[in-house]
């Protein structure tokens, strides 16, 4: 009894400690924002140490990232992005840019002199480790689910000075998925298939997606949730066995360079009595909102719910 | 069969008992492998991630034979039908004619170049079909022939065939076209195609991945379409193949024994490249580059029925069609409702299995 005792306040007393620490790692102190260095673990697992704190000179390696330094304000101190970092519009403008998503030129990169690259994992993890062995600053962002793109924009605006900025921000999206799911609560859940590209079979979403994840917060079911892994590629007589009741094409460059369009689906043969053609339940998303980590999450979210469920919204 | 005379000539140094009973056992093979076919394909168009019972599978395919369909009674099948005649059907004869094409070009060409590793790839006829594919789909090329070829068949078909062209001339010297030097400028010829794939496929950026997953192999998505372009193509490539493997097995006894019994080997030559060249272009637009068929059937058979490509080649085709269409059946069911690329199985299967014919038995019934 005595040992069970002592074990329930070693546990007690671990909790206190823990969140003590967690409180005074947020509290004033980081708020005001130090001015020495700061080190962070980043999605890689990679302790981080930003040497020039904040970092006034900042590239970004993938369209999210971007989305992200827009968002916490921090668009001037972009000196560098990917070729595929088109949002907001004036990201577009940003000269130079350092190679495509799945290419970066570390060379351009390593000129440009940055405090802080902001990498992704998978793809690009042989990129960060190149940066690295360079001496450059490197954060990779590579979250896999709602709650971690969250904490990846509280990471961003812990290692760029934007504590508050970032708090506002993931404050305001964590309020409007919570309205949706307020308000879809009660509903029942479509089955909804998304779609984005056609050849080799039909791709879509499995439930390691965020996309399956956020399909379900907007309170529809994805089709194939029951498929483990990320992407996969379909068949006709899967799709018509699953039955979904809503279509949504996934709308960007994978989808319009095969030609899918809302006719295309409802031309398919067999695909009469499938209930999405049935009632012409077939609508678009922005595949950039839909796909990309970043804060328009919500937006891709509050669009599915509309789509999914109009009846509730007016 | 009747101008193949002079082949005749080998069976009458047989006893005649003799040729009679290989003659049998010939038959006995033949409907053997048509019956495991036959099997094969029943139990694919009656699996699948929508169920439907194999006595409903058999009474849709039935109803839709004419004469013979007048013997079932029409039930209501709406879904089910389209979904075995327009998706299972089509797709199933795809993996079949598939099967056949490489099968039998890789019987052809380890015939031709006397080497039991010669397959479509080594010759660069895979990636010369592969970047026609590539080029169509990527840079959204749109050529057709009369309206019959669509334009990756063409494509495959026209670069599978300069590969081959370029690669038969660098490699001749004079009158003849030593085998040697068509297989060194074939796997130069295939480095230099896949480069100019890897660059189409960087320059896509975001197709990516439905074009890698296309490198491997699959069947995904096939319509009646593919099919019809494809089955009368490869059926006339392998009538051809057929009706030359006599002289095909005199040209292996030796070409100048061959010559002098009045075979002329640097035509027969170009008429199996050519051929085999044009089923393997065929079958890699419809499926992508699916490996290992080509290789490891050929040897299974020459070991089971023998050299003589009399009975070789229809056995391999056969057994050919068998494997991918077990290959493609898994491919779609194994993790329904996702679907593997066919690829990815017969590599998994065929690379172990060759190593280990490989490391048993390391002439493989092959000479030179």
């Amino acid at each position: 009894m005595k040992q069970k005792n002592v074990f329930i306040a070693i546990i007690l007393i671990s909790i206190i400690v823990f969140t003590v620490g967690i409180t005074w790692q947020l509290l004033p102190k980081t708020s005001t924002g130090p001015t020495g260095p700061i080190s962070v673990i980043d999605d890689l697992g990679r302790n981080v140490t930003i040497t020039n704190y904040p970092p006034e000179r900042i590239v970004s390696l993938a369209p999210s990232s971007t989305e992200i330094l827009f968002a916490l304000g921090l668009g001037d101190k972009i000196v560098g992005v990917d070729s595929y970092s088109d949002y907001p519009p004036d990201a577009i403008n940003i000269e130079p840019k350092v190679g495509s998503f799945s290419s970066i030129n570390i060379e351009t990169v390593l000129g440009l002199q940055p405090d802080l690259v902001l990498a992704t994992g998978g793809i690009q993890r042989i990129v960060v480790e190149a940066l690295e062995e360079l001496g450059v600053v490197v954060v990779a962002l590579y979250p896999q689910n709602i709650s971690a793109v969250l904490s990846d924009i509280t990471l961003v605006g812990k290692i760029t000075g934007k504590i508050s900025e970032a708090n506002v921000l993931i404050t305001d999206i964590s309020e409007r998925i919570q309205d949706i799911a307020d308000i879809t609560q009660d509903a029942l859940r479509p089955r909804v298939y998304i779609e984005y590209f056609f050849n080799g079979g039909y791709w879509s979403y499995g439930s390691a997606s965020m996309v399956n994840e956020m399909i379900y917060n907007a309170g529809g079911i994805n089709v194939f949730a029951g498929f483990a892994g990320d992407y996969m590629s379909t068949s006709d007589e899967a799709i018509i066995n699953a039955d979904p009741e809503v279509i949504i094409i996934s709308q960007g460059a994978m989808a319009e360079s095969c030609g899918l369009t809302i006719d295309v689906i409802k031309g398919r043969m067999g695909w009469g009595d499938v209930s999405a053609v049935e009632n012409d339940r077939i609508y678009e998303i922005d595949e950039a909102m839909l796909v990309r980590p970043g804060p328009r999450i919500v937006d891709a979210i509050e669009t599915l719910a509309y789509l999914i469920h109009p009846e509730l919204f007016s | 069969m009747g101008e193949n005379k002079e082949a005749g000539t080998m069976s009458m140094h047989d006893e005649e008992t003799g040729y009679f009973k290989r003659f049998k056992r010939w038959k006995m093979i033949i409907i053997f492998l048509v019956l495991a076919l036959v099997l094969t394909i029943a139990f694919a168009v009656a699996v699948g991630p929508f169920q439907i019972s194999p006595l409903e599978t058999w009474r849709i395919i039935i109803k839709n034979i004419p004469f013979l369909g007048s013997l079932v009674n029409d039930g209501s099948s709406g879904v089910e039908e389209v979904i075995i005649l327009q998706f299972r059907l089509p797709r199933t004869i795809a993996a079949m004619t598939v099967g056949v094409a490489l099968a039998v070009a890789g019987v052809v060409l380890q015939g031709l170049f006397r080497n039991p590793m010669a397959e479509p790839y080594l010759l660069g006829i895979s990636s010369g079909a592969a970047l026609g594919v590539a080029i169509a789909i990527g840079l959204g090329i749109r050529l057709s022939f009369l309206g019959i070829l669509d334009s990756m068949q063409l494509m495959a078909f026209i670069i599978a065939l300069a590969t081959v062209f370029v690669v038969y001339n660098v490699a001749r010297t004079g009158p003849r076209v030593p085998m040697l030097t068509v297989l060194l400028a074939g796997i130069a010829m295939t480095s230099f195609l896949s480069a100019i794939i890897s660059l189409i496929m960087i320059t896509l950026g975001e197709s990516l991945h439905a074009l890698i997953f296309w490198l491997f192999g699959t069947f995904s998505g096939i319509k009646w379409s593919d099919v019809t372009i494809s089955l009368p193509l490869i059926t006339f490539g392998l009538f051809t193949i057929l009706v030359f493997s006599r002289q095909f097995n005199i040209m292996l006894l030796g070409e100048d024994e061959a010559q002098q019994l009045g075979v002329d080997t640097e035509r027969l030559k170009k008429i199996m490249l050519i051929f085999a060249t044009l089923i393997t272009a065929t079958a890699v637009s419809i499926s992508g580059t699916i490996g290992f068929v080509g290789l490891v059937i050929p040897h299974i058979v020459r070991i089971l029925v023998g050299p003589d490509h009399r009975i070789l080649i229809p056995s391999s085709a056969l057994a050919g069609a068998i494997i991918l269409v077990l290959c493609d059946t898994l491919a779609r069911i194994i993790i329904q409702p996702a679907e593997l690329p066919v690829g990815v199985l017969t590599a998994f299967f065929g690379a172990p299995f060759f190593l280990y014919l490989l490391r048993k038995k390391k002439g493989l019934g092959m000479r030179g």
